[in-house]
């Protein structure tokens, strides 16, 4: 068989108040160890999606493999513990009374024994630097760092998927690049798979593939690189362009040759300074 | 909002913040029940004596005491004024009507001033040394007995836990929507009753209205987590009962013995 580690067939799915179904015929897979980041704009169906792969919503029609496991009532349990979620508000997620006991939660429901259960914690917590905050308590501590313990809450649990939905969108600029790079590196370090859902250009450049979504369809999937070089039609995604695109936009305005494809910041860096020693 | 004690902590590490809070727990009930033995001023100051030993083991300032007594004082005032006005007996100093000024009046009514004293005293204590999460986990495990006629146990310490973290959330919610309003032109600290009144609707439906989408958003994410009811659960934070709660339980036994004594003195 396949090494995919979800895949959807022919799902057809739909909320109960609306009379159009947002997913029709949808299929869609993640190989394992992959990072897939899906972006789309407001309403395209991208949290639904996530939320499909948990068990969280039930569609009308089709199958969900999660791990060569079809999704169904009896084994939804064991499902979720193979995916590991962190949503949007860093508030609303925190379950524990502190930050210690939030990491807990998942083991807890779990059964997982109590010394395994505080080392996996303390484990979880050193990894996502968090370990000097155990005992506080959530109002003591900003945005990012609740998504940090989120984060440790998911790697305690040492799932195989990793699914962030939406989950640097209410962080400052630092916090986010601060949650972008720790995801980076557990990718790095523990090959999680991992699915963003994402306005974020940062994030989205760091995935193998991004999926542009448009009501519950794939428009395209492809490498960051291929989707970024569309420039302009980002905008229209829900994405916003990147840093070197918007330069070749300005460029172009006022009349420099730029090149087609999709740069990176270094190599747009390199392609300046050949093209103004060459003039 | 920051004057309220209700569930305030300090955190220290003296023997009493050392204690498990099972046993504070219980020990602060016991307390309250025994005082009730007290008929005379040898047993009254005999507890006073037992709750400033407690005071002296938390190592905690006597004003933080005075804080816990200050926003009951006029209902203790109150009861008290009631006590010495209503009762009979003794030598008669003063009467008029159905008032009446009497030896055991005033007696009953200093007793009772003593005894509201000694109950907050020993209830700011326990929270002044214990976190709330512990206290509810300690409720949690001293009803677990409970269970045996289906009283939902684990789900209500849940609440009990989940609502206590989110006290803090909350509050500055509200300090926001309120500032919010504010800017917005609405009045709260103005205005005839009514006017007042009016004033709180637009705190309290976008307050309602975002603890629904908190709600929404907490169960989600507990369920994303694996939750799926109180049975078949570990605990991260287990209790442990150590040779100095077993000796605070005798301390209070022999605190009992005491007071029957000197009851009868």
């Amino acid at each position: 068989m396949t090494s995919s580690i979800i895949e959807i067939e022919q799902l057809n799915f739909k909320y109960s108040q609306q009379a159009e179904f947002l997913f029709k015929d949808f299929n869609f897979r993640i190989e394992n160890h992959e990072w897939v980041a899906i972006i789309g704009h407001n309403g395209s169906g991208k949290s639904t999606l996530a939320r499909l792969i948990d068990g969280l919503l039930q569609p009308q029609s089709g199958t969900i493999t999660v791990d060569q496991q079809k999704l169904n009532v009896e084994n939804i349990w064991e499902i979720r513990q193979k995916i590991g979620m962190v949503f949007q508000n860093p508030e609303n997620q925190f379950v524990g009374a502190n930050v210690a006991e939030d990491v807990a939660f998942g083991l807890e429901n779990q059964a997982v024994p109590y010394d395994l259960m505080h080392q996996r914690v303390r484990a979880a917590l050193q990894r996502v630097n968090m370990l000097q905050f155990a005992d506080q308590e959530p109002v003591n501590l900003s945005g990012g760092q609740k998504q940090r313990v989120a984060l440790a809450g998911v790697i305690a649990l040492q799932p195989k998927v990793i699914i962030l939905d939406e989950a640097t969108s209410m962080l400052d600029p630092e916090g986010r690049r601060d949650v972008i790079q720790l995801i980076h590196e557990l990718k790095m370090q523990h090959d999680f798979t991992i699915i963003s859902i994402t306005h974020d250009i940062d994030e989205a450049a760091l995935a193998d593939r991004v999926v542009v979504l448009d009501d519950g369809k794939i428009i395209e999937s492809a490498p960051p690189e291929q989707v970024f070089a569309h420039g302009k039609e980002l905008v229209s995604l829900g994405l916003a362009v990147p840093f070197s695109e918007k330069i070749k936009a300005a460029l172009t305005q006022r009349h420099v040759k730029v090149p087609a494809q999709y740069y990176t910041e270094q190599r747009m860096v390199d392609w300046i300074c050949q093209s103004i020693s060459k003039m | 909002m920051n004057k309220v004690l209700l569930g305030r902590y300090l955190p220290g590490s003296s023997f009493i913040h050392r204690l498990d809070p099972r046993s504070k727990l219980i020990l602060s009930f016991y307390f309250i029940i025994i005082i009730f033995l007290a008929n005379n001023w040898l047993t009254y100051l005999f507890m006073f004596a037992v709750v400033a030993g407690c005071i002296l083991l938390a190592k905690i300032k006597l004003s933080f005491f005075w804080k816990g007594v200050q926003p009951l004082i006029w209902l203790i005032l109150f009861t008290v004024v009631l006590q010495i006005l209503f009762s009979r007996g003794g030598t008669v100093y003063w009467q008029w009507g159905p008032f009446s000024l009497t030896q055991t009046g005033i007696i009953s009514g200093i007793y009772v001033f003593f005894r509201f004293v000694l109950i907050i005293f020993m209830s700011t204590l326990l929270t002044l040394t214990t976190p709330p999460l512990e206290i509810a986990g300690a409720l949690e495990s001293l009803l677990k007995p409970l269970k045996k006629i289906h009283f939902p146990v684990y789900e209500v310490s849940l609440m009990l836990s989940i609502a206590l973290r989110f006290v803090p959330t909350l509050l500055d919610e509200a300090t926001k929507i309120m500032n919010a309003q504010r800017s917005r032109g609405v009045n709260f600290d103005t205005g005839s009753l009514r006017q007042r009144l009016h004033a709180v609707v637009p705190l309290l439906i976008p307050l309602f209205v975002s603890a629904f989408n908190r709600a929404e958003d907490l169960a989600t994410a507990m369920e994303a987590r694996g939750y799926h009811g109180g049975e078949g659960r570990t605990k991260y934070r287990v209790n442990q009962w150590r040779l100095r709660d077993t000796l605070s339980m005798f301390a209070f036994l022999l605190v009992t013995v005491i007071m029957f004594l000197l009851r009868t003195w």
